[in-house]
């Protein structure tokens, strides 16, 4: 009994153990880590790895003498160009290479509203849509936000995935060829290839031959999807 | 290739992952930022308070590149990552454990809040030491267990689905884990005294 009592203290100490991440070490472990995957991909091209790596090469050996608030003022450095906070909305990085399949597409926000019960295709960011109406389609920031009765994405091969926001469905596809419709809630079925599906709290691969229908839920009535949607 | 995407800071952890791994090196320096303070921590408490700690973590976020490919959103990434430290860190206890460590007041002193006394940082000091160095004779897998349920909290199915064992076998390693412990706990009493 003595000596249960002496480990649940023990342990009751170890839980209420505080460590620290400090910002030097943060920074130092990402070098690292940026260096590492530099080598693993030999330097192939110069891309950011290979600048961050040349970075962390000239910077290590100051790092380690560095106090007080110079440290934190090269921990921010670091964060920033390591692309930490996010704010990469306004950064310069360069955009992702297009597809072939992509004639022009749009970089701002382009609607196009279409007849009632018309079918309308698009290409658009190197995906080939068609819509069954009464159809909008909006493109923006790299997410299509889709309003229909049913459509059909077909997106050939492509590095870059393609977030396409559809009533309370969220998907993401790299190469596939799909289709959704709200006659049942919302439903997804895939034909060639996998694509990642969000809906109804759960994420999940949906491969070729599958079909996932998300419960009807009341925003799925909604005529179309709220702006703050289309500012991600 | 490297893809240069533009991640919105609301982007959730799951499209993180997707962008990251089709080579955006943005959206996986916000995975470390959002995930190494906690990492780290729970690195603490499984291999102890050495310095060794930044290699664990590097490794995992290292596993983590190569495995995201493989990341299907099944779980969520925070028990992914989990699972990789998890594995990265009982790879090291075992090679770590052919020379045990000696962990000194300077190590433990990294683990306590700044707002106690000194007083009180002594004697946690002397408690961290005590069960920081009884762990270091435990097997890996049963000290992990032990940390992961003990120390951590964990239920045990959700013990069980990150160590990739059932619930019975995490269960037993847990148990044989504290038995040792008290019996490590009895026999410095018996020196004591």
């Amino acid at each position: 009994v003595k000596e249960d009592q002496r480990l649940d203290t023990l342990v009751a100490a170890a839980a209420k153990s505080r460590p620290r991440l400090d910002d030097v070490t943060r920074a130092r472990v990402a070098m690292r880590i940026h260096q590492s995957l530099a080598a693993r991909r030999g330097r192939r091209g110069r891309g950011i790895l290979s600048s961050l790596a040349d970075l962390a090469d000239t910077w290590r050996g100051g790092l380690a003498i560095l106090t007080g608030s110079a440290v934190a003022a090269v921990a921010l450095l670091l964060w920033v160009l390591l692309g930490g906070g996010g704010d990469d909305e306004r950064s310069s990085l360069p955009q992702p290479e297009r597809s072939s399949l992509e004639p022009a597409a749009p970089s701002a926000v382009e609607r196009s509203p279409a007849a009632e019960s018309a079918a309308v295709q698009h290409i658009i960011a190197g995906s080939a849509l068609t819509l069954y109406g009464p159809v909008g389609i909006t493109h923006r920031d790299g997410t299509l936000v889709v309003e229909a009765q049913a459509f059909v994405l077909d997106r050939a091969r492509s590095d870059v995935p393609q977030r396409v926001l559809y009533r309370s469905a969220t998907i993401w596809v790299k190469q596939a060829t799909f289709s959704a419709d709200d006659s049942q809630g919302t439903r997804v079925s895939v034909m060639r290839g996998e694509l990642l599906l969000r809906c109804a709290g759960s994420t999940r691969w949906v491969k070729a031959g599958e079909s996932v229908s998300c419960e009807p839920t009341p925003r799925e009535t909604a005529a179309s999807p709220e702006p703050e949607r289309l500012d991600r | 290739m490297a893809v240069a995407l533009r991640i919105p800071t609301t982007a959730t952890d799951e499209e993180l992952a997707l962008a990251a791994a089709a080579g955006s090196d943005a959206a996986f320096s916000m995975i470390y930022e959002r995930h190494a303070e906690r990492l780290f921590v729970w690195i603490t408490r499984m291999i102890g308070p050495s310095a060794d700690r930044e290699d664990v973590l590097q490794k995992a976020f290292l596993g983590l590149h190569q495995a995201l490919p493989t990341f299907r959103g099944d779980a969520s990434l925070t028990t992914f990552l989990g699972r990789i430290a998890y594995n990265v860190a009982c790879d090291h206890l075992r090679y770590r454990n052919r020379r045990p460590l000696d962990y000194d007041d300077a190590a433990m002193e990294t683990l306590l809040d700044g707002r106690s006394s000194p007083e009180e940082r002594v004697h946690r000091r002397q408690e961290l030491r005590e069960l920081f160095t009884m762990l270091e004779k435990i097997k890996p897998a049963k000290r992990l267990a032990f940390v992961l349920i003990a120390v951590e909290g964990m239920p045990i199915p959700e013990a069980a689905q990150l160590i990739g064992a059932s619930e019975t076998v995490v269960r037993q390693r847990m148990r044989a884990a504290r038995h040792e412990l008290l019996d490590l706990l009895a026999r410095a009493q018996r020196r004591l005294s």
